[in-house]
């Protein structure tokens, strides 16, 4: 596993970034902990023996945090990304791509959708470029995970015209 | 006994599996289809086809669901170390270095490496297995709850080793995938605990979606920052290997014949205690290698050993669950119980009367295993260099393909629609951890291990009355929290002793 | 983490995602004044596809299409001992007889009392019990305990540890009555499961467990049954011969049953009575079809543990499990 290494090459760490899971993580510990607050022992065990070390060990990088920033060794600054424009708005837009993946699946099956994600997402990545080729290639790709997927094992994944369509035919 | 068993029994066995071939080799080709899709396994794909299973001659569907149970094992390490896709718990620990491996252009060298280590892995412990079955089934009778706290403990150890570079963030990444672990229904009084409200989180994080999401999809969403999952000097490699990648792959793997030997017997023994797996094995054996290793700071950057001990080990796990089905009548894993139930209903007794009435079924299960390891030599080990162009299809492709992908692989073990969704919120967290400098692993092996620990520590509790006492209460426990501590202690000691050679 | 917008979609709505389409599509080709049934009949399983409740419904199916002139088509729903597929089909499916639960009246109705679900547990009621299969007493081969009155006696020297799949369950149930029966304080420890509740058993990790028979006999010479929770010991020598507890220690406890039978909607029966009369009647004719004995013994299941019910033998059932998870309650959930 590679990571990123946060940090830019000035001096000055920004340490925005890394407070996102730290602070995550809190607010889910204590939901957590709000869940079993009148539960028996049984299941609080963990909610305590995890939770408490949890909350120790973000309690320290806190306050290491801190200290850096009093230092002057970080910097808390909230930049949207250090990416040039173009990859920044490719990243997010495949992250979009998939988002409206999950949204429609259910409305439109999982051949349909599945075609337009590949296209949108294939010509997104390519900067647009050879759109009838990546069509192509979208709906073959489709039908093929049709193939695997629903004919093969007969995966109860969300069907719609196409999959009626397709179950007619055959 | 009904038949000598002796060594010609055993030739005999031997010959006659072989022949059985026809059986074998498509049984294969299917397992490592299955394996290599997230979200399928050996044992949903016997489910799908139970009804033709149940068709089969007894002996034929044996040999048919060990065939395919073998070398799914297998097929799963693939997308694991070629685009960090690890379709079952069971092969979590291999993209720790199988993928580094992959991403440096080798990525057919490792999957030589990960299906010699697998075969050997495997052949060596279905030999032992056969050979001594009856003490091995013993296992389970001297590592109850207590114990198994213990084995816990050493492979959510490795958040601290795979932390090493930045502790406190390793044990914030580690403690954050415990703490989503927790979530679910309590073991005990069934009290849903942090589920937001989701029914579908009653019985716990679904593995398969938080494995792909913290791996894949993240790094799917990683990758398309370059164009390829490997850089420009790495292609070269990529389009340079012949042959003698896959040689050289063997030819590693054997030359540390050593340790494929014993981080495959942790899998075993893992493996036959009913109820743990092959997940537990193989970190413990990934932990257990990187404790004893010379060089444990190069685990995790593609270190030949760090992906040869998950997959010798995992594979080690396959012989061992077979072994309380057949002795005790107990099935170790959810491939075992299917297979129960294919014998039950063609009247096979499982357990101890199985190896008086059917001993040709009841070792010839185990030679089926090692047929099957013999012939996937022969031919999955020359795919290698066909799969490991995979690494170079260019992330315009890629990306989709794996987001696709995983999100039905997520959705296959339930069929629920919250799975993707689980499974895109674990890509956004792994996606966030990444470009923030925590491990995703660390997060991993919380969220796999973590349930497990609770579920032990829960019983071991409740039988004690909730006295913690109990967890120092067994010789066998009280000699494994020593050795844990050990291993604990071991690499800042051996470290210590080597520094004077390095310089500063 | 970015669950809210999931929190949004409600779970009924990301639960059952295709019978959401499956409904939509064949809503439309059934007008109000076609024959009943005029399609297929969804048939919502609360557990694992490939389990037993899988086998037996295959079984029933098979032979009841032929009475009912249509097909069943199965949806496995597992999660949250049977939480979610209750869940699924109270909120996703229409009340038009057209869909039915496949459940187990003991350890599902048990979880109602222990926590009740989104919906009234009197909006849907059993109408076809098509088995039960009794809770009982097992031990290890290699337990030294012989008989239950071993376990008995060892019982009232220390605290023994029972192993259980889980506390909601008739056979958990059992166990607490016969502790009380005879003064014995038992420890229920849930294993999470019947696989592992045998495993419990025979690496002698716990000292007996309690379990469904079933499971037990799956088990074979592995485990040793000591007590039935039962009125008669139907199984014989498959179940050691063991006693039942009613007849060995004179109680009046009711079967402790793991039942499985098929439910529906109450509206859909007061809405169309004539379709669940056509239900109930052709339920009871495929059960006593002699081809429903051959598909039931060819799905190698225990012929002796057949036992049709209707509409009152599950309300009482039902009835007597509310009642013992009602009086269990605090045990069962700690509080």
């Amino acid at each position: 596993m590679t990571e990123q290494d946060p940090s830019p090459p000035t001096s000055k760490k920004n340490i925005a970034g890394e407070l996102i899971l730290p602070i995550s993580a809190l607010t889910f510990t204590f939901y957590y902990i709000h869940t079993v607050i009148d539960s028996p022992w049984t299941a609080q065990v963990n909610a305590f023996m995890v939770g408490s070390i949890l909350l120790t060990v973000i309690g320290i990088f806190l306050i290491s945090r801190i200290v850096m920033l009093v230092q002057g060794s970080a910097k808390f600054h909230i930049t949207v990304d250090r990416l040039p424009g173009v990859i920044k708005s490719r990243q997010s837009g495949f992250i979009g791509l998939t988002i409206s993946y999950l949204l429609v699946i259910e409305s439109i099956g999982f051949t349909l959708t599945t075609a337009l994600f590949f296209w949108g997402s294939m010509l997104l990545l390519d900067y647009g470029r050879a759109p009838a080729v990546k069509l192509a290639l979208a709906i073959f790709m489709a039908l093929v995970a049709y193939g695997i997927f629903i004919l093969g094992f007969e995966t109860r994944l969300p069907k719609g015209a196409i999959e009626t369509f397709l179950a007619r035919a055959l | 006994m009904s038949m000598d068993v002796n060594l010609a029994f055993f030739i005999d066995l031997f010959f006659h599996i072989m022949g059985m071939w026809w059986v074998i080799v498509p049984s294969i080709l299917l397992g490592l289809i299955v394996g290599a899709i997230p979200g399928f396994s050996a044992a949903n794909t016997i489910i799908i086809l139970l009804p033709l299973t149940f068709l089969m001659e007894v002996e034929v569907g044996l040999v048919f669901m060990i065939a395919l149970y073998c070398s799914s094992r297998l097929g799963a390490g693939i997308p694991a170390i070629l685009v960090n896709i690890p379709g079952t718990a069971g092969a979590a620990a291999t993209p720790l270095d199988g993928y580094p491996m992959a991403k440096k252009g080798l990525g057919q060298r490792a999957l030589s490496i990960s299906f010699v280590s697998s075969i050997i892995g495997g052949v060596l412990t279905t030999i032992l297995a056969l050979v001594t079955m009856p003490l091995l089934a013993r296992v389970g009778f001297y590592m109850h709850s207590v114990e198994m706290i213990v084995v816990m403990l050493f492979g959510i150890s490795l958040i601290a080793s795979v932390a090493a570079k930045d502790m406190i963030k390793g044990l914030i990444a580690g403690f954050f995938g415990l703490m989503i672990g927790s979530i679910g229904a309590d073991h005990v009084y069934a009290t849903p605990r942090g589920t937001m409200g989701f029914l579908e989180l009653y019985d716990g994080v679904p593995l398969i979606p938080a494995l792909v999401g913290l791996f894949a999809i993240s790094e799917a969403f990683l990758v398309i920052e370059s164009g390829s999952l490997l850089s420009k000097s790495n292609v070269q490699n990529v389009d340079n290997a012949s042959w003698k990648e896959t040689i050289k792959g063997v030819r590693i793997t054997l030359k540390r014949w050593y340790h494929v030997t014993w981080t495959s017997m942790i899998g075993l023994i893992i493996g036959v205690i009913p109820g743990a797996g092959a997940a537990i094995a193989s970190f413990v054996a990934y932990q257990q290698s990187r404790t004893f290793s010379k060089t444990p700071d190069a685990y995790g950057t593609g270190h030949y050993e760090g992906l040869i001990a998950p997959e010798a080990a995992n594979n080690g796990v396959t012989a061992g669950t077979l072994i309380p089905l057949m002795v005790l009548g107990i099935p170790g894993g959810a491939t075992a119980a299917i297979m129960m139930v294919v014998m039950q209903y063609q009247g096979v007794p499982t357990g101890p009367r199985l190896f008086v009435e059917r001993p040709e079924l009841g070792y010839g299960v185990f030679m089926a295993m090692l047929v099957t390891y013999l012939l996937m030599a022969f031919t999955i080990l020359p795919m290698s260099r066909y799969m490991s162009r995979v690494t170079m299809v260019s992330t315009t492709y890629m990306s989709p393909i794996i987001i696709a992908f995983t999100l039905v692989g997520s959705f296959v073990p339930r069929e629920y629609m919250f799975d993707m969704y689980l499974a895109f919120a674990f890509g956004i967290i792994g996606y966030i951890a990444r470009k923030t400098g925590y491990h995703v692993a660390a997060i991993l092996i919380g969220v796999i291990l973590g349930p497990l620990l609770e579920q032990y520590m829960l019983r071991a509790l409740k039988m004690s009355d909730g006295d913690p006492m109990v967890l120092f209460s067994s010789s066998l426990g009280n000699i494994l929290w020593a050795a844990l501590v050990i291993t604990l202690i071991l690499p800042a000691f051996l470290k210590r002793r080597r520094q004077p050679k390095t310089v500063e | 983490m970015n669950f809210d917008a999931m929190k949004r979609r409600q779970f009924l709505k990301t639960g059952a995602a295709t019978a959401g389409t499956l409904l939509a599509g064949s809503l439309m080709s059934s007008p109000a004044w076609a024959a009943y049934p005029d399609r297929n009949i969804d048939v919502i399983v609360p557990t694992r596809a490939g389990g037993g409740a899988d086998r037996l419904l295959r079984a029933v199916s098979s032979v009841w299409k032929n009475h009912l002139n249509t097909n069943f088509e199965p949806g496995f729903f597992p999660g949250a001992s049977g939480r979610v597929g209750y869940e699924v089909y109270m909120g996703k499916y229409q009340p038009d007889a057209y869909s039915l639960i496949f459940g187990n009246m003991g350890p599902e109705v048990l979880n109602w009392a222990v926590k009740a679900p989104s919906f009234d547990i009197n909006d849907y009621f059993y109408f076809g019990r098509v088995d039960t299969d009794p809770g009982v007493v097992f031990v290890g081969a290699e337990s030294k305990f012989k008989s239950i009155d071993d376990i008995i006696t060892e019982g009232k020297k220390r605290k023994l540890n029972v192993g259980t799949s889980r506390l909601a369950h008739p056979a958990s149930i059992g166990i607490l009555a016969l502790g009380e029966e005879v003064g014995v304080e038992f420890n229920l420890v849930p294993l999470s499961g019947g696989k592992k509740t045998v495993a419990g058993a025979v690496t002698l990790e716990m000292d007996f467990c309690v379990l469904t028979s079933g499971s037990v006999i799956a088990a074979g010479d592995a485990c040793r049954t000591l007590l039935v929770f039962d009125n008669k010991n139907l199984a014989g020598d498959k179940l050691s011969n063991a006693p039942t507890m009613n007849d060995y220690f004179g109680t009046k406890l009711p079967p402790m049953y793991s039942a499985r039978a098929f439910g529906i909607h109450k509206a859909a029966a007061d809405k169309y009575p004539d379709r669940m009369e056509l239900l109930q009647k052709t339920f009871k004719d495929a059960m006593n079809d002699p081809a429903y004995k051959e598909a039931f013994l060819k799905s190698k299941g225990f012929w002796p543990y057949s036992n049709y019910g209707g509409v009152a033998e599950c309300e009482e059932f039902k009835n007597a499990m509310l009642e013992l998870g009602g009086r269990y309650r605090s045990l069962l959930t700690g509080k």
